[in-house]
């Protein structure tokens, strides 16, 4: 008997609705029952747990509306406080800097900028330390002030200008914009920006991450506090609530200068239990995932109603060594460990193919990335060789320190301890100390010791390799304030690495960057382990959705129409 | 009586400033603090220590503690360092979430765990015993997580019944029956492990108490069994079931980590986990004091239900 003919005997038999629906629920056989009878008519209030029922289908029909579960909740709408992917995700819709990412690439293309500086076309000073902007016209911010030149100053100054009255002391940009010293107006649109020395990646790093331009109106009449609540950018969607740690939702900038984005509304959603996550998509309440856990992705590829995808990106997942005293201090060594490594069956079977395994510092995606490097593909005999000629063959004991989770992380602790099982077979002894991220935040930036020798992390490098200076070079140990905790020093290196930042020509910058991989890769100061595919997962109903390298989701190209 | 509870009100000074010390002094002992979370990991070394002097972490911890409390005496929670935004209102709206969550798994605890108790004890040693006790040692044993995912797959995604997360649906309106169908699974989820401590506290306490001799007086008197079982037995067992009852109500209050973060339902225990996380401390330490106050004010409640409940205790 279907539930509707035993909704209507029992209704046809003089009970009450009401009384009916309420000895149902204490029977606690009551909500699909009960979602037929709201679904008799009347209104919703008498039957509490039918119309929630009645309901689920309504709130997936909601035309133009994208709801998104993330991994955690923003820091914050400003670009100036955003320093986790679910944040800078959010902040790529409402805010917007003179260049970006072509969608699908880590290339650069204008923005608010109407062409790209360059040497030939004069943008970029002989010198290096200067860089000119045309701005684009007739845009407007979020709270109606005009963008020129000086909001584009003013936008700069708040971050890096300790003298300005508006001035953030607590933002989080300085790392991107150590090397920018001043930005000046040239007219109403045209603007200069002067480095103290020359840095290849600065165009990266200036407009594309915290370096995005906010209202000048905001900047001085907003308390500096409440910067990051409310919409001060030009981008095609407007922050309109910020429920903190339940959700964030941006509306469709009907002002926007460019091509207005489908999406109505968009919604972010942390849900951080990673398996919840999940279950949210698979019973309809979210219309899109990130960062699916590697054990849920065959049951999202076996739902019809779903679609799974996953692409090439920039992270690196890898172990530092100590180089500078114990059993890693000798080159050997370190090759043997990273021989002892199954990265093909860490991706295989516990990433379940959402990772590529590493050969080199950068993935794959990368433009600086060097294809005649195999890296050190899976091979126990070959290690065990090393560690004996190394005059270690009975084995060592040593300790590895991990975090127990943490941005870009991925799934660490099975992951290490898939790693400790393989380091096991050749001998090597792996005692695993786990912390949780900002403790180990703290333990990390000091560096690694005689006996803790080995230290998890992973980083999404930006378009230009940036990141990847503060942990080879030797200029950038714990000591002089960098991430280089393993105290690799190999001076050649060193200078490579400085020579190709300065080095503004494209082609001979990459020739460099591959030069020092390869030298990199030798002197095995990581362990390579994998570069991530950020798993996706949406329902159907969902297109436009493009993976691109650097994580960004560009929200304007997707539309969301529930067939 | 209204000096007892002023009393006990008073009281609840000591106990706050002995929380907050203990609470502001572990804070410190934990490695990594707020700026190094703020700034995560772009972070140079000179931008930490230029974050940290700005918001005071680098003046010695009494000072501190201190200058937090001279704030929190003049009724200011102080601002949240992650959330940007004033304590007090954000932990009471958090807190007010708990409660709802509380209240409703209180109830199903005691609307399973009450009568399955009394069952269990005037049928002693029958199936309907052995069973609901091995159930109740069961849902005690399950950890609310694994217990959560459950119900979840079951109630969510097989039957569809119920939404898998949050307090309301981040888009659509906001009505009681909305909230009730957000609530079923985690109020379920939270009330089975209290039910079966309900029921197994309620089947000992009516034991001890059926076999007293005004019992048996009662049924040679005639009354009716019904009668027996209320007036004469249950409402004599009551005294130690309040006291569980109130006790796990009291705890829930703190927040129920694990089932507010597998149903992301925003209640205090979450929003406290993550302050921990962040090293928030003046989040961290206001809602410590929230909910410090709220389980002594959940102690003193029950120390006068007593005397309601059994007119020969009395305070003064």
């Amino acid at each position: 008997m279907s539930r509707e003919a035993f909704v209507n005997i029992m209704m046809d038999g003089g009970l009450d609705r009401r009384e009916l629906v309420k000895r149902l629920v204490a029977l606690g056989v009551a909500a699909p029952v009960a979602a037929a009878l709201a679904e008799r008519g009347q209104g919703a209030g008498a039957a509490p747990v039918a119309s929630s029922a009645a309901r689920l289908p309504a709130a997936q029909e909601s035309d133009g509306t994208l709801i998104v579960a993330t991994e955690a909740d923003i820091e914050s709408f400003d670009p100036g406080h955003a320093i986790a992917l679910a944040s800078t995700r959010v902040n790529y819709a409402i805010y917007e800097g003179l260049l970006k990412y072509t969608p699908g690439t880590t290339d650069l293309e204008p923005l608010l900028a109407t062409e790209m500086p360059t040497l030939e076309n004069g943008g970029i000073s002989e010198d290096g330390l200067t860089y000119t902007f045309k701005l684009r016209e007739g845009v407007k911010f979020h709270d109606g002030a005009d963008f020129n030149a000086e909001a584009v100053r003013m936008s700069y100054r708040r971050l890096i200008d300790k003298e300005f009255e508006h001035y953030d002391d607590t933002n989080t940009a300085g790392f991107f914009l150590g090397d920018l010293t001043s930005v000046d107006p040239v007219d109403e649109h045209t603007v200069t920006f002067t480095l103290s020395k020359p840095n290849a990646a600065f165009l990266t790093l200036s407009n594309v991450y915290a370096g995005k331009i906010m209202s000048p109106k905001a900047i001085q009449e907003v308390p500096v506090a409440q910067w990051g609540e409310g919409s001060y950018g030009t981008g095609p969607f407007v922050a309109s609530a910020w429920d903190k740690g339940i959700s964030a939702t941006l509306v469709r900038n009907e002002d926007y200068w460019g091509t207005k984005p489908s999406l109505k509304t968009l919604v972010f959603q942390p849900i951080i239990e990673p398996t919840a996550r999940v279950a949210a998509l698979l019973n309809g309440e979210v219309d899109m995932i990130v960062v699916v856990p590697p054990d849920s992705i065959q049951s999202i590829k076996d739902d019809p109603n779903l679609t799974y995808e996953q692409g090439d990106s920039l992270q690196r997942w890898f172990i530092q060594l100590n180089t500078k005293e114990g059993p890693f201090a000798d080159k050997r060594v370190r090759q043997a460990v990273n021989y002892a490594v199954n990265k093909e069956g860490l991706a295989h079977d516990v990433l379940r193919d959402s990772a590529v395994p590493a050969t080199q510092p950068m993935a794959p995606a990368h433009w600086t990335y060097n294809p005649d490097i195999t890296g050190y593909p899976y091979d126990p005999e070959k290690a065990k060789a090393l560690l004996q000629e190394a005059g270690v063959g009975d084995g060592f004991s040593t300790t590895l320190m991990i975090p127990q989770s943490g941005s870009g992380m991925m799934i660490p602790v099975p992951m290490n301890e898939f790693i400790q099982g393989n380091l096991r077979e050749v001998g090597v002894d792996v005692q695993i100390q786990s912390y949780e991220w900002v403790s180990y935040l703290g333990l990390w930036t000091q560096g690694l010791n005689a006996d803790v020798t080995m230290a998890n992390m992973s980083t999404l490098e930006t378009g230009e390799p940036y990141f990847i200076h503060f942990q080879l070079s030797g200029d950038f140990t714990p000591d002089k304030g960098g991430w280089n905790v393993g105290y690799y020093d190999n001076p050649e290196v060193t200078k490579l690495l400085a020579e190709a930042l300065a080095t503004p020509d494209d082609a001979q910058r990459k020739a460099l960057y591959e030069k020092t991989w390869e030298l990199v890769v030798d002197d095995a100061p990581w362990i390579f382990v994998v570069n991530d595919l950020q798993p996706m997962a949406f329902k159907n109903s969902v297109t436009g959705y493009l993976t691109s390298p650097s994580y960004v989701i560009d929200f304007t190209t997707i539309s969301n129409t529930p067939q | 009586m209204s000096t007892y509870i002023v009393r006990r009100i008073i009281g609840l000074i000591p106990v706050l400033l002995g929380v907050s010390i203990v609470v502001f002094l572990l804070m410190q002992l934990v490695p990594g603090d707020v700026a190094q979370a703020l700034l995560g990991i772009s972070a140079r070394p000179e931008d930490v220590e230029n974050l940290r002097r700005s918001l005071g972490l680098d003046r010695p911890i009494w000072v501190q503690y201190l200058s937090w409390l001279g704030m929190v005496l003049r009724g200011d929670l102080g601002i949240s360092l992650q959330q940007r935004t004033e304590v007090l209102p954000f932990v009471m709206d958090r807190f007010q979430n708990t409660l709802i969550l509380t209240v409703a798994a209180t109830i199903v605890s005691l609307v399973i765990g009450l009568p399955a108790g009394v069952i269990s004890a005037t049928k002693q040693y029958s199936v309907f015993d052995r069973v609901s006790m091995l159930i109740a040692l069961f849902s005690n044993s399950m950890p609310a997580f694994w217990l959560g995912l459950m119900a979840i797959l079951i109630f969510s995604l097989k039957l569809h019944w119920f939404p898998t997360s949050g307090m309301w649906p981040v888009v659509g309106e906001r009505t009681l029956p909305v909230l009730l169908s957000h609530l079923a699974l985690p109020a379920l989820t939270l009330g089975a492990a209290s039910a079966a401590y309900t029921a197994r506290i309620t089947r000992s306490s009516m034991l001890e108490v059926i076999r007293q001799d005004y019992v048996r007086t009662a049924r040679a008197k005639g009354l009716t069994e019904r009668t027996v079982l209320a007036r004469h037995t249950l409402a004599n067992a009551l005294l130690p079931i309040l006291t569980v009852v109130s006790l796990q109500f009291g705890y829930l209050l703190g927040g129920a980590v694990l089932t507010e973060t597998v149903f992301s339902w925003p209640g205090i225990g979450l929003a406290l986990y993550n302050a921990i996380s962040f090293r928030d401390y003046p989040l961290v330490q206001g809602a410590v004091l929230v909910v410090a106050t709220s389980f002594v004010v959940v102690n003193l409640l029950t120390d006068l239900l007593y005397s309601f409940l059994d007119p020969r205790i009395r305070y003064s």
